[in-house]
């Protein structure tokens, strides 16, 4: 059965765009996308902090995206034009806050592994982050992709919001995990 | 030992790592494989480690860093304290700017968990 990205991952229409991007995640399309946000924030003269807050926190979910995102059904590779690294993802203004939108293929396994995780970090509150993120920043090794475990837990400490996730399922027992980022002026 | 210099890139920081005792980190460092860039700083530590400066002192002055960067920082911090360890009078100067609450808290983070001076220093805008 084909995937229909429209389907699985909101349009953002509405919101105030600095970036919107469907298909494979590079090195290239993630500088391309910092350097559109870049420029956009600046566009909108943001505040510094905020600015800083929204750019780390992209900074951080695209490259969970390059670094978590190979996991593509083998029968949908024809159809994305790649076997590898697919993704989707929008930031932008709505609703009067900064929201970060991201999307990628995952498998059972990384998706039990994924809700464990983010209700972990939800179920936290400031403090209760700052201190898991002391601890693993110590504690833990680098991870096989060169990550300690710190993403997530370094963008629901940032964004200070609690993080909105779904999972759409795809053939094969696969899953399209999308991951709602909201950032507050 | 030769001074160890490394150009800031758009994703990079500039690195400058002087045998007199002066080591600077500053700009952003969000490249996706971050082991790979810090590898030859840690090298250059160890060697410096054998014979330190009386006094080190290293200036982060960082306006982005990602996670993977955050392991690899505090190696080096730990680092660090290994050369505080053989005689260098050593400490760490964390710069952040006055609106940034994060790079302060990042400097919060680091600082409770090493154990040699850190120093927080917000500059204006």
């Amino acid at each position: 059965m084909a995937f229909d990205l429209s389907v699985n991952f909101p349009s953002c229409d509405d919101w105030l765009l600095f970036v919107r991007y469907s298909g494979m995640i590079s090195s290239a399309v993630i500088d391309d996308a910092l350097q559109k946000l870049d420029s956009g924030l600046e566009e909108k003269g943001c505040p510094l902090g905020f600015c800083k807050k929204v750019y780390s926190i992209v900074v951080e979910g695209l490259q969970n995206l390059f670094h978590h995102g190979d996991t593509i059904p083998v029968q949908l590779q024809e159809q994305l034009g790649c076997a590898k690294n697919y993704g989707a993802f929008c930031v932008g203004l709505h609703e009067g806050e900064c929201k970060v939108l991201m999307g990628n293929f995952v498998d059972a396994a990384q998706r039990e592994a994924l809700v464990e995780r983010l209700e972990m970090v939800n179920g936290l509150d400031a403090e209760g982050l700052r201190v898991l993120y002391r601890e693993v920043l110590n504690n833990q090794l680098y991870s096989q992709k060169g990550g300690g475990g710190l993403g997530l837990i370094d963008i629901a400490r940032k964004s200070r919001e609690q993080l909105t996730y779904h999972f759409s399922p795809v053939d094969g027992g696969y899953y399209f995990y999308t991951l709602l980022i909201r950032i507050q002026p | 030992m030769e001074v160890f210099k490394i150009a800031g890139t758009a994703k990079t920081p500039t690195i400058s790592l002087s045998p007199d005792g002066l080591l600077v980190l500053e700009g952003r460092s969000i490249p996706e494989n971050s082991i790979d860039f810090y590898r030859p700083v840690m090298e250059w530590l160890e060697g410096y480690a054998k014979k330190p400066s009386a006094k080190t002192v290293l200036q982060v002055k960082l306006e982005y860093f990602n996670t993977s960067s955050s392991k690899c920082i505090l190696d080096l911090f730990k680092k660090l304290h290994a050369i505080s360890e053989a005689g260098s009078e050593t400490s760490i100067q964390w710069h952040y700017h006055e609106e940034d609450e994060d790079m302060h808290e990042a400097g919060e983070d680091y600082r409770e968990i090493v154990s040699i001076p850190f120093e927080l220093v917000s500059y204006p805008s």
